[in-house]
């Protein structure tokens, strides 16, 4: 807790794609709230990011064993769970090749319901947890080349809905967060030629900046965020209930 | 850790889950019909006996969850000896009592807190084969 953040954590949070910029910076903005990190990130070179952070964390391989390796490396298994891990593997449909496609399918599905579950089943042995989807307003609103992207992203929200469903009466909840256009990772290389075109189909007129979408994952993430639970919040200035045809960009 | 040593880490496990005394709660105990026992509740014990004895637990494999469709399978085929080979951790009069459960018509659900019992006491063991 800190004036930045006025919420408190009862316990570790694991946080998967933590070498990601956001999950960078959600990390950080946690460590300053006082809440012990424990990251994941699936190359070496993540994982340098995360230590030049002074974040704990762990190449992710076996998803089963993260709750004890962040009961090791950060005191306890993860009381919290953000995930905003991706990989960045984008195509048109019928432009993938089969054996890329049963890759995607276990990255970006498989590996991630591993991981739930795992993260879950060490949360039902305290009876507490709070469990966070990092998702994209493309989900909805897939631009062509993002079917791929998008069926992962409604996959994972599928995931933690249930997971919210099933496991609220023991004391773990959980909702999605779909986030509209941000100047971060794929974001910025989408908007490099585009920024202000799409600032100016916002309603708001503005983008969305990275740390006003760490300022709701940090909410949604605590245990004061409870009663959002087996829902999806998208954050993307109204961008999305706008007409389609003001939304062409 | 010996036999009824696992056992009373296992009746503590469920006793915390039902909120029941622990000595109400013994091998013979059946989860299905002498406790109120629902599918989280058998999550939360998968969960709980994989934090307490630091073991995989395979929740189809201790819960006998395809128990039945075994029992099929085998039905004309060698029941015992084939429900023996699906469920190593359990003693062969378990299995027998089990073969003679699965005959009756109207059997209810069978497990019994013995039976993760002997799971767990089995994983433990392979652990330090």
């Amino acid at each position: 807790m800190n004036a930045r953040n006025p919420h408190a954590y009862a316990g570790p949070a694991l946080v998967s794609g933590a070498s990601s910029e956001l999950g960078l910076l959600l990390c950080t903005a946690l460590l300053e709230s006082g809440c012990r990190v424990f990251g994941l990130a699936r190359s070496a070179a993540g994982l340098e990011r995360l230590r030049a952070k002074g974040i704990a964390g762990a190449l992710l391989r076996e998803p089963e064993t993260a709750p004890e390796l962040c009961a090791t490396l950060a005191g306890a298994y993860p009381r919290y769970f953000a995930d905003l891990g991706h990989s960045r593997f984008e195509s048109l449909v019928g432009g993938a090749a089969p054996a890329r496609i049963m890759e995607w399918a276990a990255q970006d599905i498989g590996l991630r319901a591993r991981l739930l579950r795992a993260v879950t089943r060490a949360m039902l042995t305290m009876r507490a947890g709070r469990c966070l989807f990092v998702s994209s307003a493309a989900a909805l609103h897939p631009a062509p080349g993002q079917a791929y992207y998008a069926a992962a992203k409604l996959a994972g929200e599928s995931l933690f809905k249930s997971v919210g469903l099933e496991l609220a009466s023991r004391g773990i909840t959980a909702c999605s967060l779909r986030l509209g256009f941000i100047e971060t990772g794929r974001g910025r290389e989408f908007l490099k030629n585009r920024a202000a075109r799409a600032a100016a189909l916002m309603p708001a007129k503005k983008l969305l900046q990275a740390d006003e979408t760490i300022q709701s994952m940090l909410f949604l993430l605590s245990d004061a965020a409870w009663g959002i639970n087996a829902a999806t919040v998208t954050m993307d200035g109204g961008f999305s209930a706008a007409k389609p045809e003001i939304r062409e960009i | 850790m010996r036999t009824d040593q696992t056992l009373s880490v296992v009746c503590a496990l469920i006793a915390g889950i039902f909120e029941c005394p622990p000595e109400t709660l013994n091998a013979r105990t059946r989860l299905m019909t002498d406790l109120p026992c629902e599918s989280i509740d058998l999550l939360e014990l998968g969960a709980g006996l994989n934090r307490a004895f630091r073991i995989d637990v395979d929740d189809e494999l201790v819960f006998l969850r395809s128990l039945r469709v075994h029992a099929e399978r085998f039905r004309h085929d060698g029941l015992e000896a084939g429900l023996a080979a699906e469920y190593p951790h359990l003693s062969r009069e378990r299995i027998r009592e089990l073969a003679e459960g699965l005959a009756l018509a109207d059997a209810a659900p069978l497990l019994r807190i013995g039976d993760i019992a002997a799971y767990a006491a089995h994983a433990l063991e392979q652990g330090r084969a």
